[in-house]
């Protein structure tokens, strides 16, 4: 049952959105990261179900962040997704090498962000039989 | 050959276009011809019978002083380059005597040995002035020199251009991202339940960002197009799917003026090569225009077919037309009929000239044809990827657009 | 096959090496860098052999500069022939701009650089030719530089002539300038009696020297 999330964004007004849509629509328990710095420092304590991720991000990006997340053991097994305006096919195919299992491009619709993300949960639990 | 005598020769060598100078084994001075009188100041009667050095003391000790050396001790012959060998004897350029200082001549130089009476060897030193050509030869360098710079500042640019374009799309999305889904979340009821009123503001304000979105990605478009930065990614495509997939799409918007979208595909087993997104752009750009100008409850066919040795898709509407003072201007920037149009609202006037750029890229055309009153076809044709080029097409993706070219062939004029 | 004795191949490489030394610093004095030549390697081949050699080395396209030579001998034939300082084509432009050291270089040589290249050319083949003179105590005389362009064959007439008519005395040649370095090629083709003339000079040469000559050709 997808429950917990990591959220990691550094813009504070798309934070709030996204937060929004998440606990109010969704009625998940979300906790909200400013950087990838902090992400890596909560993510254990936290242990998220699912971590949701901005790309481009000051000093260390999503993609940075994600190289680094994988290699905690405690999160083996946790869905990353990128949120971002970078949606080239090209990118999308960097993002999926280095791990993430999919992106929500932006600007995204709050109301449908939840339904989007349970989606991509489920997909991914198929696959690893969750 | 008859011997001439002393002074038959000289006239032969005065009439030559270059200096010549013959020396004998001592270096000393046996000929020097007019050219020679011309270009230093210095006559024959001047110079015949002394050392060359005397005359030109500059060369002791260099290049042009050790060939004549090697020329009469050895019999070797040399040239000297003017890039190496600058301003071997001191020429002026003969621009009559009213000119001082007179110009620097710049001469390049060969010395051969000549077998001489008696076993001795004496040496002959040829001067050429090239003056004209170390001129222009510097102009094309500066020129070469100048479309460098110019080519470097370009790529500068070029670069500066699509950081730009990243930046801005960047920057511009973000806070449309707030904005958007701020409003779609009040409109959603999350923050608490608002009036009709507020309602309606909300959606009006929804809207506008939406449009706002679609211009700026429009305006990102055009500048990646026009600095050659849009980037394609080719891949063979069915195109029954594409134009099914293209119609799904658009049908929410169709449906706010009344319109319907009609399939007819008459080559349902065809594939070209093209960039999925792009052409999903291209048909949204010509629907969403044949949808907003056409008769409520009209409807829009989307045509396929064969057309010589490529594939003609076609979007027709029954909307009054475009005026013929419009036609020139339609695959223009900002191109709008009329702006006062209320129909047109929501349109970027970017769209088509979007549209031309991409079918180009795919070694496409596009066109229309169009009556007033009566309705317009766009078209652009694509070509055919053959089969044979391609893996077999599985039995189930193959039987599903041949039957859906059967449901819709009533429909097919 | 005409070969070469141990003996007759370390005298042709060491004058080689004498008129090299002499054009570097012929060179040095035309230009403001420290000019390095050595010829490493010295061999003789056929002129299909010698195509060959370029084409492998260098490139299909060369170019360079050609001077034709010749000695009259007394106890046998006259010696005639052409030496050509070649470079791969590309590697001709590096040459120039490093002795002129010019900073705009441009897609080909100009003519100007051609003249240039064409006088470095010059001075290497009078230098190695008067080397050769001094070692034969026999004068040789020189004509002028002709600049080349064309492929290795052409430039070697290697369709014109039956190739086993003649022999080439194939050579690189390393120009060191300030740490770089560009190889070009030293090539000087004779007919089979100039050849036989010019060994028979080396061995002059060595009788002279009072080295017992070990080999038979």
């Amino acid at each position: 049952m997808l429950n917990k999330i990591l959220y990691v964004e550094d813009e504070p007004d798309i934070q709030t959105v996204a937060r929004m849509a998440l606990e109010v629509v969704g009625g998940f328990n979300v906790e909200v990261c400013s950087s990838g710095s902090e992400a890596l420092e909560k993510v254990v304590d936290y242990a998220p179900d699912l971590i949701l991720m901005d790309v481009m991000m000051p000093h260390m990006d999503g993609p940075a962040t994600l190289v680094e997340l994988r290699k905690l053991e405690a999160l083996d097994g946790v869905p990353v997704i990128f949120m971002t305006a970078k949606v080239q096919p090209d990118e999308v195919k960097e993002y999926k090498a280095i791990g993430a299992v999919d992106v929500i491009p932006k600007p995204f619709d709050p109301m449908s962000l939840p339904e989007t993300v349970k989606r991509i949960w489920a997909e991914q639990c198929e696959k690893t039989v969750c | 050959m008859p011997k001439y005598e002393k002074s038959l020769i000289e006239a032969i060598v005065d009439v030559g276009e270059c200096g010549i100078i013959l020396l004998d084994e001592s270096r000393n001075i046996i000929l020097w011809n007019s050219w020679m009188h011309g270009a230093s100041g210095i006559s024959a009667n001047e110079a015949v019978n002394r050392p060359l050095d005397a005359v030109f003391p500059s060369i002791t000790g260099r290049r042009v002083f050790s060939a004549i050396d090697d020329a009469i001790r050895r019999g070797a012959s040399s040239k000297l380059s003017h890039a190496l060998n600058k301003w071997v004897f001191s020429l002026y350029c003969s621009a009559g005597a009213t000119q001082v200082p007179r110009e620097c001549m710049e001469h390049q130089v060969v010395i051969k040995p000549i077998a001489a009476e008696g076993g001795a060897r004496h040496c002959l030193i040829q001067v050429s002035d090239i003056t004209a050509a170390i001129k222009r030869e510097k102009m094309l360098r500066e020129i070469a020199q100048r479309a460098q710079a110019s080519a470097k500042e370009a790529e500068k640019l070029s670069r500066t251009k699509s950081e730009f374009i990243s930046v801005v799309s960047h920057e511009l999305r973000t806070p449309l991202t707030s904005i958007n889904g701020s409003l779609s979340l009040v409109a959603g009821g999350v923050a608490g339940d608002i009036s009709e009123q507020g309602r309606a503001l909300v959606e009006i304000a929804m809207r506008n960002t939406e449009r706002l979105l679609r211009l700026i990605n429009d305006i990102l478009d055009v500048a990646k197009i026009e600095s050659g930065k849009m980037n394609y990614y080719f891949e063979p495509l069915k195109l029954a799917e594409l134009l099914e997939a293209s119609a799904v799409v658009n049908r929410a918007y169709a449906d706010q003026f009344g319109v319907t979208i009609e399939i007819c595909n008459r080559v349902p087993d065809v594939r070209v090569r093209g960039d999925r997104e792009r052409l999903m752009q291209v048909m949204a750009n010509l629907l969403s225009n044949a949808a907003k100008f056409s008769p409520r409850d009209g409807r829009v066919r989307v045509k396929a077919e064969r057309n010589g040795d490529a594939v003609r898709i076609s979007v027709s509407d029954h909307g009054h037309g475009i005026p013929d003072e419009f036609r020139e201007q339609i695959f223009g920037k900002f191109a709008q009929a009329d702006s006062t149009d209320t129909r047109q609202r929501g349109g970027t006037g970017l769209g088509l000239n979007i549209v031309k750029a991409i079918v180009q890229n795919h070694k496409g055309e596009i066109g229309f044809d169009s009556i007033v009153g009566k309705g317009t076809t766009f078209y652009f044709d694509l070509p055919e990827l053959l089969p044979g080029l391609l893996p077999e097409p599985s039995a189930a993706s193959r039987s599903e657009p041949q039957e859906r070219a059967d449901c819709d062939a009533a429909l097919c004029e | 096959m005409l070969m070469l004795t141990e003996l007759q191949h370390d005298v042709i490489s060491e004058t080689l090496n004498i008129g090299m030394g002499h054009a570097a610093s012929a060179l040095n004095e035309l230009v403001a860098e420290e000019v390095g030549l050595a010829v490493p390697r010295v061999s003789i081949v056929t002129r299909e052999e010698a195509v060959e050699m370029l084409r492998d080395r260098a490139s299909d396209q060369v170019s360079g500069v050609s001077q034709d030579f010749s000695a009259e001998f007394e106890q046998s034939d006259a010696v005639n022939g052409q030496a050509f300082l070649l470079f791969p084509r590309s590697d001709s432009l590096r040459v120039v701009n490093m002795l002129l050291g010019d900073s705009v270089p441009l897609e080909a040589l100009t003519e100007m650089e051609q003249e240039a290249l064409s006088e470095i050319g010059n001075i290497i083949i009078n230098a190695t030719m008067s080397s050769f003179s001094d070692l034969l105590g026999q004068e040789i005389n020189t004509g002028l530089p002709v600049t080349q362009i064309g492929t290795c064959r052409s430039i070697l007439h290697a369709d014109d002539v039956d190739s086993d008519s003649d022999y080439i005395l194939f050579s690189h040649v390393s120009f060191n300038l300030e740490q770089r370095a560009v190889n070009g090629y030293v090539v000087l083709l004779m007919d089979v009696q100039s050849m036989s003339a010019l060994k028979a000079g080396i061995n002059c040469y060595l009788e002279r020297l009072n080295v017992p000559n070990s080999g038979t050709y």
